[in-house]
């Protein structure tokens, strides 16, 4: 049903292609799984195979056939009912303001009639399981369901064919899973799916095929279904320090936080020694960021209070050049107009001597390979780039305490082994880190110990073994790192 | 100063409140026909005991909404500095009317004397008066209009769809611009930028470690959202549909008409 015959691409701004020479027939009610590498050429080939990109847009060679239909032949908004694409964010596809009329904008625009709208509008709804969400303000909705109306608003315009780029990568383990019983439903609905993922292993077991592509070409093609394999990121699991000190470097006790009134986080205890690395998980608005945000002095604790380094947190300022926080977004954390100056950002705002700071830039900008590109602009870079730069600007600096908030989102394995192997190493000679991940893999392999919230409050912490065996009896699946699930 | 956190909160209690109330199914147009009511009122009334009885109608009407009047106040509590700062220049620097009293400001070395006159009075509580009627209106359309229905009706009563559907992608995006911008100054503070540092070449460098962060990410937006709305029809020829349609009811006629005829007669019989 979706022939890419002999398909080239190269972007007008680039010399080398993004996608070399691709023959790929994918049949009708396939879920069809492309995994590859970060710059791989997957979004792109997501972009073509849907419409988005094509010979407008670069140099382009060979054809993508849809149900016979050469989708760059047609305009692309008659492409409506053939083939739909659901993009990586979700929260930045949503147009409208409230759940109904997410669903009925492609509808609108197609000029469907108002009952035949309302009829879509729930079948759409049903089949992702989100019919109780139809009155609800797209402000009020979480990643995961956010996930769900994007693919409902797409399904509401009845695609042959859907097309998901990235669709689980800033959702909790639990909503991913939840998004690939939705997949399953629309593919026995009769949908040919196609998704592209990094991690995949919430949609291998329903997948029919995979396509492995690297540097622009299908690498390999397998069956399904296929197990993720969990690489040796590290040969074994982090060795616990030996020795600990007596006093925590942080002390987080009895802390609670209420966003206009909605408690965010309730009675949470916590404390993290000098050479810990701490794993911080729990699904998505559990009050992750809200705990990093208030150990660094931006948010004041309802009840409770932070210590560092046995003082009370009051104000950042006070804290900074010993607490380094990397955020979410990278986007919001660049502020220069090239990679060096971005890395000495902040040791030229906290006074280090410029020599330092410049024997540290080179070090730091090696290891993460950025050190050949330090007077491009660092908006040029691809996300996993943007990443490693925004965890440079931190190292630089030297804090005693690295707050990684979800630093893997969108991250192949090379990245993360690259981001975790330099912050082990500050970790080993003494700093501390809190990583917020949602990789149980990453947590059980990298992490001293684990603390896991639920509604804002620590369900359990201790060594992983101990965390992951309570999870398993809480019945917290998605959180299992491979070993455990199914044993 | 007001904290960027309290601003954020202050928008957050200043958005559209769910609700049942009479002014909640009002229709949209007929709530900007009241706003306008006020705000002319404000404009043109020159009468102390006019203006206080067109503030008393704007504060029962957010009270009978129920859109939590007491919750808003609180938050507006700053206003009241701008308020009262408003009324004291009125008194200070009016010389009309009787004079109340005075003080002699030469002593002091000031080559004046400072005169309170019933004029001064009069006109400071009618400057008060007109901003908070102006506030208080302008609190009772955001908080009774759900934004979706605002479109929709303008849309409905004859504006082009792309304008109306530009207020809602506006409306969608402005409360994600500013917990973006929130997000950047806290990333700018935990990497050390000092930003309380006075003078214009720490405000410019703020601006910009500001702003190029926020525009990096709002063009990334851009190309989610195009490629958003064009898998999904936009622009498609010929005729769109809409799931909703606003008509005007009788009673929203009624409200209408009563508020221009109210307002009209009050200006031109008492001003």
């Amino acid at each position: 049903m979706i022939d890419l015959e002999g398909l080239s691409f190269r972007y007008r701004s680039c010399t080398l292609p993004a996608l070399q020479n691709i023959d790929l027939r994918i049949a009708d009610g396939e879920i069809f799984l492309i995994i590859g590498e970060s710059g791989s050429g997957k979004t792109t080939l997501a972009k073509i195979m849907a419409g988005f990109l094509g010979p407008g847009s670069g140099e382009m060679e060979g054809k993508v056939l849809i149900d016979g239909v050469d989708v760059h032949a047609v305009p692309r908004q008659n492409l409506v009912g053939l083939v739909g694409l659901v993009q990586q964010d979700p929260e930045s596809q949503m147009v409208t303001l409230n759940v109904k009329d997410e669903l009925a904008f492609g509808l609108e625009n197609m000029g469907v009639g108002r009952r035949e709208m309302e009829e879509r509008i729930s079948w759409a709804l049903e089949s992702t399981g989100s019919i109780g969400l139809s009155e609800r303000q797209i402000s009020s909705l979480s990643g995961g369901e956010l996930q769900k109306v994007a693919i409902s608003s797409i399904l509401a315009l009845r695609p042959k064919v859907l097309i998901l780029d990235e669709p689980t990568s800033s959702l909790d383990p639990r909503s991913a899973w939840e998004i690939g019983d939705v997949l399953g439903r629309l593919n026995s609905q009769g949908v040919t799916i196609v998704v592209i993922e990094h991690r995949y292993s919430w949609i291998a077991a329903r997948a029919s095929r995979m396509a492995v592509l690297s540097h622009g070409s299908v690498s390999a093609l397998h069956s399904c279904p296929l197990i993720e394999k969990t690489q040796a990121r590290s040969a074994a699991r982090r060795q616990p320090p030996k020795t600990l000190s007596p006093d925590p470097l942080l002390l987080i006790e009895h802390v609670s936080f209420a966003y206009d009134g909605t408690e965010v986080l309730k009675d949470v205890t916590l404390d993290i020694r000098r050479g810990e690395m701490v794993g911080l998980m729990g699904d998505n608005g559990s009050g992750k960021t809200t705990l990093l945000l208030m150990i660094m002095g931006m948010l004041r604790p309802s009840r409770g209070q932070v210590k560092f380094a046995g003082r009370r947190v009051e104000v950042t300022s006070a804290i900074a050049r010993e607490v380094g926080m990397v955020f979410q977004n990278p986007n919001h954390q660049i502020f220069e107009s090239s990679i060096n100056d971005e890395i000495l950002f902040g040791p030229r705002n906290f006074g280090i001597p410029r020599e330092e700071a410049d024997a540290r830039l080179s070090d730091v900008a090696a290891t993460l390979g950025l050190r050949d590109r330090g007077e491009s602009s660092p908006h040029a870079l691809s996300l996993g780039e943007k990443r490693r730069l925004n965890v440079a600007s931190v190292v630089v600096y030297e804090p005693h305490l690295y707050l990684l908030d979800e630093p893997f989102v969108g991250q192949d394995q090379g990245n993360v082994d690259r981001i975790m192997a330099i912050v082990r190493e500050k970790v080993d000679r003494g700093a501390s880190c809190l990583l917020v991940t949602h990789d149980p893999d990453l947590a059980s392999e990298s992490c001293d110990r684990i603390a896991f919230l639920k509604r804002g409050r620590v369900l359990v912490q201790g060594p992983p073994d101990h965390v992951f065996s309570t999870l398993d009896k809480e019945d917290e699946k998605w959180y299992l790192p491979e070993g455990w699930r199914g044993s | 100063m007001v904290s960027a956190r309290g601003v954020e909160r202050l928008l957050s209690v200043l958005g559209y409140a769910d609700g049942e109330s009479f002014a909640h199914r009002l229709d949209p147009l007929t709530k900007i026909v009241i706003l306008s009511c006020f705000c002319a009122l404000a404009v043109l009334a020159r009468s102390l005991c006019l203006m206080l009885a067109g503030l008393a109608s704007a504060f029962i009407l957010v009270w009978r909404s129920r859109v939590g009047l007491r919750r808003i106040l609180g938050r507006l509590r700053f206003l009241i500095w701008l308020l009262a700062i408003l009324f004291l220049l009125q008194v200070l620097f009016t010389r009309a009317g009787r004079p109340l009293c005075g003080l002699d400001l030469r002593a002091v070395g000031i080559g004046a004397d400072l005169v309170i006159t019933s004029g001064g009075l009069v006109k400071g509580a009618v400057m008060a008066s007109r901003l908070l009627m102006i506030l208080i209106s302008s609190i009772f359309f955001v908080t009774t209009t759900e934004p979706a229905r605002l479109a929709c009706s303008l849309i409905s009563h004859g504006v082009p769809y792309r304008y109306g559907f530009m207020l809602v992608l506006a409306l969608r995006f402005i409360p994600i611009f500013q917990l973006e911008a929130n997000t950047v100054r806290r990333a700018q503070l935990a990497r050390g930028l000092k930003i309380d540092v006075p003078g214009p070449r720490a405000l410019v460098r703020l601006a910009r470690y500001t702003f190029t962060p926020l525009i990096v990410s709002a063009l990334e937006r851009i190309g989610t959202i195009s490629v958003s709305m064009e898998g999904r029809g936009f622009g498609l020829k010929g005729r769109r549909t809409f799931l909703r349609e606003s008509r005007l009811r009788l009673c929203d006629w009624a409200v209408s008409l009563g508020s221009l005829g109210i307002v009209s007669a009050a200006v031109v019989l008492i001003r």
